[in-house]
């Protein structure tokens, strides 16, 4: 194939014996050749003479062979103009687009020039890359031998560019020293080693990508604990939390903690039900509300609670309680306390069975005591408190049947419980871990257990005082 | 395990069809590492990673990049350890991708990648590998541009990624089951998959050689989440139908030096970050609403050294850092919010040693130190004043 491109060329010389001519060697995409001022699309072993103007569209490259041996190769959005192609005495003028030049050796007297806007290049056996963008500006690289240039209107001084490295010239401005190549060679003289580099480059560039990727996803992770939704009980579980507000009514606001464990669900739901209408701002209500004085508001305030509804549950158990205000200057007062064992109903409080009275009954270690409550029905039973932990854990055991208890664990969000000195300084630096258990109780390791942060129980007015 | 297998048989395939050139490259590393939270022993394992690229060169201009990216860490890092009790046992990932990579001209180069990473984080003993809270799975095609030599640039990056996240074991408690059914009035709606998010990023990196010797680079990536479960909190503690969306700029600097003589490099490295987030928080605790939650600037600024003594290369950087919220205040030590907003302030050294003891394989020190102080005062559930280190010693072995 080789050999039928010489022969071929050889005849087409014979041709065209008399003028120095260009053969087209290669074409691809849109490459065109100013004929009779019209632009005419050129095929491969299309021949240009001396004059001729050549040019490449976007996809377009361009390969030239010229009498002398030498190449040009165009790339895409270039125009050149062959303004002489004698092989004496070479001449080509690159208006914008960059072209590549493999010169042959020159004998005494010849030349190869590439004139741009901004420069003119003489060379002698090189090989060598000329660019010029739409300013002029021009680019010259060279790979192999030397090339001379100047500024194309005789500014500065010529300079000389040696092997591997490049100069810049700006129309009108005296051209710089040149520089060296900070870039590899052209792709063909890469070596192994300079491949490896390169494929060790893109896998370092990749792995910073990856990385700032799986920072966008660990973030969230940091964010779910930042905010509390993971952290470790007392018995050691890893337990997620969720806390909610939702609004069932325009005067009420229900709060909403859901625990989850590897092996069970707890939820402990409070709804509050206000004297009026909630604004959008719950904490303008509840700061009213929730700070009444000890002695009772001296007149109405402008919200009060009128009921709190409770349930605390592993899904199967339940406890329910509502404590009740009749009127905004009356005591708040516990009227339902219901305990349902695997859904059965067992009512303490409730349903013709309301509290008459409440005794308290001091033990002698001070830390520990009973209150007994009396019933409208004539019934009562006590809740024994003891809070002789020196660690802050409280318990609660009442005298119903099936060994009822309430356990208070105090705790950070690794589990450990508080000193009892630091709780007592500060209660609402801890997490409070309620556990409730019953003989009867059908769920999971016959518990309910949900932690939440203390101040949540005491404003829902659970049993504990 | 199957999708691994068949991922390799392609590639082989792939390069028998072609007969072409593989060259291998890739990374080994292994060694112990131990972590410390306020000078208490957190977590100590081993860790081990590998990279494995078998690059197979199609021609000149064509090259594809199959690659296998595997790690696991028996032990807490620098960023696992700020803010305390996150819990963690071991973390284990694997990332399969495919890049090609053609060279357009001899200046430019176009690539394009797809991959599919796995990471599995156990928190507790008793978790089994897959069944982990914070596991996910992430998703990326991408297309990136290279040129040498453009503008004042000796390399130029200009790349858009597509990646999605995917966290299957986590679904909000309120949306769960369990968590319907405790509400039949009114139920909280916060969306199930709220983690899951969809992503576009987009690079441009440069990169300038004022002499052979001092260069200066810089990264931008502009990062755009779209979170199509979470649903926004307003300002009521209920839920909006609109869902999150998230607009993060990261912009990295860094210049430096190396003094061929002495052996010694110096330089300066910045780092800054805006996130600006459409979530809103409340705290159903304390009924407190927070516009915009995550909404923060972050600055980083410090020197980046390293000398070599004789084989022996050391390497320091000493980051100082400051993360403001722009919205999110400050609770006093009962969880009472204050007007004043949360500020962060820290310093992160890092250290490493690296001595090479055969060819190719080097025996490695790396020692992280982070210590923050914040104006937040409220560490009930998450430390915001702390110091932490960890220290890692292995052999790293590359080819």
């Amino acid at each position: 194939m080789k050999k039928l491109f010489l022969i071929g060329m050889v005849l087409i010389q014979v041709f065209y014996l008399f003028s120095a001519t260009v053969i087209v060697a290669d074409v691809k995409g849109d490459v065109f050749a100013l004929v009779k001022g019209k632009w005419e699309k050129i095929e491969p072993d299309s021949i240009l003479e001396d004059g001729a103007k050549i040019k490449t569209g976007k996809n377009g490259y361009a390969v030239l062979l010229l009498e002398n041996g030498s190449e040009v190769k165009l790339w895409p959005n270039s125009i050149l103009d062959l303004t002489s192609v004698d092989p004496k005495n070479v001449d080509l003028g690159l208006s914008i687009g960059k072209i590549k030049n493999k010169v042959k050796k020159l004998a005494k007297g010849e030349s190869f020039k590439v004139t741009t806007p901004a420069s003119v290049c003489a060379v002698r056996g090189t090989e060598f890359m000329v660019e010029v963008d739409e300013k002029g500006k021009t680019k010259i690289t060279v790979f192999a031998g030397i090339v001379s240039a100047r500024e194309i209107s005789g500014i500065g001084e010529e300079i000389l560019i040696r092997e591997n490295e490049f100069l810049e010239i700006i129309p009108g401005v005296a051209p710089r020293e040149s520089v060296p190549l900070k870039v590899e060679a052209p792709a063909k003289t890469i070596s192994i080693t300079d491949v490896k580099r390169e494929y060790i480059d893109e896998v370092r560039m990749d792995m910073t990508k990856e990385e700032v990727q799986e920072a966008a996803a660990r973030e969230l992770k940091f964010a779910e604990y930042e905010e509390g939704k993971t952290m470790i009980d007392y018995f050691g579980k890893r337990v997620r939390i969720e806390e909610y507000i939702v609004r069932p009514a325009d005067n009420q606001f229900k709060f909403v903690a859901l625990n989850e464990r590897d092996n069970r669900f707890d939820y402990f739901t409070w709804k509050a039900t206000f004297n009026k209408e909630l604004p959008e701002d719950l904490k303008v209500a509840n700061e009213i509300a929730f700070n009444e004085p000890e002695n009772g508001w001296s007149s109405e305030p402008e919200y009060w609670v009128k009921e709190h509804d409770c349930a605390i549950s592993n899904t199967i158990d339940k406890v329910t309680w509502k404590r009740t205000r009749a009127d905004w200057s009356q005591p708040e007062e516990l009227t339902e306390w219901k305990i349902f064992p695997g859904g059965n109903e067992i009512v303490i409080v409730g349903e013709g069975k309301q509290i008459s009275s409440k005794t308290l009954i001091p033990s002698s270690g001070g830390d520990s005591y009973t209150i007994k409550y009396d019933l409208t029905d004539g019934s009562s039973f006590s809740v024994d408190v003891d809070k002789t932990s020196s660690f802050a854990y409280d318990k609660y055991a009442s005298d119903l049947s099936n060994n009822y208890k309430e356990e208070y664990y105090f705790i950070d969000d690794e589990g450990n419980l508080a000193k009892r000195s630091d709780y007592n300084a500060n209660p609402l630096a801890c997490n409070e871990e309620l556990v409730i258990t019953a003989d009867n109780f059908k769920g999971p390791e016959g518990k309910i257990d949900l932690v939440v942060e203390p101040e949540i129980f005491i404003k829902a007015g659970f049993l504990k005082e | 395990m199957r999708l691994v297998i068949n991922y390799w048989l392609l590639v082989i395939c792939l390069v028998n069809l072609t007969a072409a050139e593989i060259i291998p490259v890739g990374n080994i590393s292994f060694g112990g590492n131990a972590s410390y939270f306020e000078g208490e022993s957190q977590t100590k394992g081993i860790d081990f990673n590998l990279i494995y690229v078998p690059a197979i060169k199609l021609s000149e201009r064509i090259s594809i990049l199959p690659g296998i990216y595997l790690n696991y860490s028996g032990a807490k890092s620098v960023q696992e350890l700020i803010g305390g009790g996150t819990l963690y046992q071991d973390e284990a990932g694997i990332n399969l991708n495919l890049r090609y990579i053609r060279k357009m001209r001899e200046n430019l180069k176009l690539k394009m990648k797809t991959g599919y990473k796995w990471d599995y984080l156990r928190e507790t003993k008793d978790e089994d590998w897959g069944e982990g809270l914070f596991d996910y799975e992430k998703f990326t095609i991408g297309v990136e541009n290279e040129i040498k030599d453009f503008s004042v640039f000796n390399k130029f990056q200009v790349a858009i990624d597509y990646f999605t996240v995917k966290f299957p074991n986590y679904v909000t408690l309120a949306e769960s089951t369990y968590g319907k059914e405790v509400s039949t009035e009114a139920a909280p709606s916060p969306g199930g998959n709220i983690l899951d998010f969809n992503a576009i990023a987009l690079y441009n990196r440069g990169l300038i050689y004022f002499t052979s010797n001092s260069i200066f680079n810089y990264e931008l990536i502009y990062t755009f989440k779209d979170f199509p479960e979470q649903r926004i909190v307003k300002k009521n503690g209920e839920f909006s139908d609109d869902t999150r969306s998230d607009n993060k700029v990261d912009i990295s600097l860094l210049y430096s030096k190396y003094i061929k003589d002495i052996e010694f490099s110096w330089g300066i490295k910045s780092n800054l970050s805006f996130n600006r987030s459409s979530q809103n928080h409340y705290d159903a605790e304390r009924y407190e609403y927070t516009p915009n939650y995550y909404d923060y600037n972050e600055y980083t600024i410090g020197p980046v050294l390293s000398k070599n003594f004789l084989s022996l290369k050391t390497e320091l950087t000493i980051l100082f850092g400051a993360k403001s919220y722009k919205e999110r205040k400050v609770q006093d030590k009962n969880g009472n919010y204050k007007d004043e907003k949360v500020k962060n302030n820290y310093t992160a050294i890092s250290f490493t040693l690296s001595y090479p003891v055969m060819e190719k394989i080097k025996a490695k020190l790396n020692f992280n130190w982070f210590n923050q102080s914040s104006n937040m005062e409220y560490e009930q559930i998450y430390k915001y004043n702390f110091t932490t280190y960890n220290l890692l010693i292995g052999l790293d072995y590359e080819f």
